[in-house]
């Protein structure tokens, strides 16, 4: 025998009520795992501009560390290196063994690149969108460059950072010309 | 009874979908947390070793710095002590920071020095940097100040009869030693008129007269004219004049005689070395010449000379103008060489430019440098009868016999001559009744208007002392004081100690006028021995008792019978650095 109260279905509003609160998890979930991602993709980029930084700071820090004197053209660097005991590395890795070279920093494409005397240059880091260079500080009577400013428009750096170089965030460095300083200060 | 909505048949998927959302979400953020940490500790690391990179430098700098200090304190170091000098001990401080300079030896070479610094913050971070430092400029040629006996810039006058001879207080058996008296300046000549013998060269860029009885072993040498008359003068070496040569007495010469400009002979000299001059020669008395004689110009000469057998070979006399009583051989072509001038204020040493003879170590540039303390007091010695005898010693000064009084003099720290040393500065010091001033070690005193000792006064340099005045006045030891280099006063001095004369002045005093003397020694000394150098000012000596050492003065006097002994030894003592070549030298960073 049947009993029919036996068999008893969801109510309509029983039904709506559950939809209800389905969709409500269903969107607060779903809206915390895109918040998450965008979370995500801009800690990758951090770190990605925050690798450009160092490996910038690596290199140029380095090279002008030992440079004699440095140039400066627009979004182009030259560092003159003397290369005292004909056995420094230039910015390629190579060991120079014949006394002074030039090296030639410079952006092609999201890329800062470096050329030693005349060869071909090679990438140092990807992903920069913009440089420039200015000499920050001189040498107090002969004028020549103390101080090289650089400012940095790694890929990756949040929008809303406050400084900017050509629209774009960016960040600065200073590095000082270690050895052209002690050697005017003698 | 819920047959078909049972807790076992409802599926849940909105809950599996939830749930599969949070993990995805959970794996997720896992991910970019690792991610994070990873680049946390890529940046930390990187800071650390940006710091233990700033230490190595600040090593390097440090180092420098060193350097460039130890360069000061002896401008002539070479890169070996300069390399010696460095700390290669860690340094570290409380907050983590180390650092270390290590020599790299195998590349140290007279210009340059390798470094390599190590710089660590806290443990777990290391930077090696290496360093190359170079030695620029060049050492300057050492000042030799007593290379010569006796050095009177403007002037030499020898009135005494005490012999002129050299030792050397380092090599008793020393043979050949170089004795000179120089005058240095155009004009300075020399003046022997005493009886003393002279056993070196004199030597003058004036004119020189010999009007005592001196025997000179060595050449007498004259930019300007020579003047030998006296009867018993003998010169052993050559007679060289730059200009005129007169001979007016009996003298004997055994080298030859040479002049520029006329040879004036009007006595019966006697010449074993033959006759050379450039410009004619006159004979008026009979000489007795041996050996050549070559004449450019005209011999003029008496008959009964031209005859006799005055010269001893006539077949050597050759001249190239005219001659008289048909004496001699014409040759036109005749040459005769002429005498060297010598150098004007340089000697003939190796190196012309550096080895001035006159104020060779730049006395008056060294005193500028000097930082005298102003407010100087004068110091009497002797106080009162019980309070007389006061002893300098390389640390302090104090009286012995009264040693609570409270005139104690302390040194201060200064540079002099090329040196540091620990100088007494004082306004005047004053000698005199029977005061005694002892010195014990080695000591400097600076006195701004000199010194004078009279009466009994005596001042006793201890064995293994010695004393270097510097004075701007007048430096006077008149006849009774006593000055003892050697412990019981009478015996052979010291000589050198350490490298130091005995006694040693320097006065940088101005002799306004001829008898306005910078120093004078009274015959105070017995065995006197002492270096004085006083390029602006007359020195003059009465050794009676003797005296000892070199003399470089404006003009000396030397008169008494008292001999003079010049110390070889002191022609080896180096002092400060001539020119500007030594100040040049400084250390630089080449490179990292």
């Amino acid at each position: 025998m049947l009993n029919m109260t036996s068999i008893r279905g969801f109510t309509l509003v029983e039904l709506m009520i559950g939809l209800v609160l389905t969709s409500v998890l269903l969107l607060g979930v779903g809206m915390t795992f895109a918040s998450i991602r965008v979370s995500l993709n801009n800690v990758s980029q951090l770190n990605n501009a925050q690798e450009v930084l160092r490996a910038t700071q690596q290199i140029l820090g380095r090279s002008l560390r030992s440079a004699q004197t440095v140039a400066v053209n627009g979004n182009v660097l030259t560092v003159q290196q003397q290369n005292p005991q004909n056995n420094q590395p230039d910015c390629h890795g190579n060991l120079r063994t014949a006394g002074a070279f030039t090296e030639r920093f410079s952006l092609q494409a999201d890329q800062l690149m470096c050329q030693v005397n005349n060869e071909a240059d090679q990438v140092m880091v990807a992903g920069v969108l913009a440089v420039q260079f200015n000499i920050s500080a001189q040498l107090a009577d002969t004028g020549k460059p103390a101080a090289v400013r650089l400012v940095l428009a790694p890929a990756g750096l949040p929008a809303r950072y406050p400084q900017r170089l050509e629209e774009r965030p960016a960040l600065t460095l200073d590095f000082a010309l270690k050895t052209a300083i002690v050697q005017w200060a003698t | 009874m819920l047959s078909h909505f049972s807790p076992h048949k409802q599926s849940g998927l909105s809950l599996i979908t939830v749930l599969l959302l949070t993990t995805g979400c959970a794996i997720l953020v896992f991910g970019a947390l690792n991610a994070s940490l990873t680049q946390s500790r890529l940046s930390g690391n990187f800071q650390k070793k940006l710091n233990a990179q700033l230490q190595a430098e600040q090593s390097a700098i440090e180092q420098f710095h060193a350097l460039n200090q130890a360069l000061k304190d002896n401008p002539n170091a070479d890169m070996q002590a300069l390399a010696a000098t460095i700390n290669q001990q860690t340094v570290s401080d409380a907050d983590g920071r180390a650092r270390l300079a290590k020599i790299d030896t195998s590349s140290l070479t007279p210009t340059d020095l390798r470094l390599q610094t190590l710089g660590s913050r806290f443990t777990d971070s290391q930077s090696t940097q290496q360093v190359l430092f170079s030695l620029r400029g060049s050492i300057g040629t050492p000042a030799l100040p007593f290379k010569h006996a006796l050095i009177g810039c403007d002037g030499v006058t020898m009135s005494g009869s005490g012999r002129i001879s050299g030792f050397d207080s380092e090599n008793s058996s020393a043979q050949n030693i170089d004795l000179a008296v120089h005058t240095v300046r155009p004009g300075g000549s020399v003046t022997l008129t005493g009886s003393a013998p002279i056993e070196g060269d004199v030597l003058s860029r004036g004119n020189i007269s010999v009007k005592g009885s001196a025997l000179i072993k060595g050449r007498v040498h004259a930019n300007g004219n020579i003047l030998l008359d006296n009867a018993s003068a003998r010169i052993l070496g050559e007679v060289w004049a730059g200009s005129q040569l007169q001979v007016t007495n009996t003298v004997i010469v055994d080298g030859e005689i040479r002049a520029n400009s006329g040879i004036q002979i009007s006595n019966g000299a006697t010449f074993n070395g033959g006759i050379f001059s450039r410009q004619g020669l006159t004979i008026t008395g009979g000489p007795t010449v041996f050996g050549q004689t070559a004449v450019l110009g005209n011999i003029k000469l008496p008959a009964w000379v031209a005859n006799g057998n005055y010269f001893r070979d006539k077949t050597a006399v050759r001249y190239s103008g005219s001659t008289e009583h048909n004496f001699g051989t014409h040759q036109p072509q005749l040459t005769v060489q002429a005498v060297p001038l010598l150098p004007e204020d340089n000697s003939l040493d190796e190196n012309q430019q550096t080895r001035k003879l006159c104020d060779p170590i730049g006395l008056s540039a060294q005193l500028q440098q000097l930082s005298v303390p102003s407010g100087l007091t004068p110091f009497d010695v002797r106080r009162s009868w019980d309070q007389r005898r006061y002893q300098f010693s390389a640390s302090q000064g104090q009286y012995l016999d009264k040693a609570e009084a409270k005139t104690l003099q302390k040194p201060v720290s200064a540079r002099f001559a090329g040196s540091n040393r620990n100088i007494y500065f004082l306004q005047r010091l004053n000698l005199d009744s029977d005061a005694v001033l002892t010195v014990d070690g080695a000591v400097t005193l600076y006195l701004q208007q000199g010194m004078s000792m009279s009466g009994a006064a005596q001042l006793v340099i201890k064995p293994g002392a010695s004393l270097t005045i510097i004075s701007a006045g007048k430096i006077r030891l008149a006849a009774g004081a006593k000055v003892l280099t050697a412990e019981n006063g009478n015996e052979a001095p010291q000589g050198l100690v350490q490298g130091q004369p005995v006694i040693s002045i320097y006065s940088s005093y101005q002799s306004l006028s001829a008898n306005d003397y910078g120093v004078e020694l009274l015959g105070a000394a017995s065995g006197l021995y002492a270096a004085i150098y006083a390029s602006d000012a007359h020195v003059s000596i009465t050794a009676s008792n003797g005296f000892s050492g070199a003399v470089v003065g404006k003009t000396i006097g030397i008169s008494g019978n008292g001999n003079i002994r010049y110390d070889q030894a002191l022609g080896r003592i180096q002092s400060g650095q001539t020119g500007t070549t030594g100040s040049g030298r400084r250390i630089v960073l080449a490179g990292f």
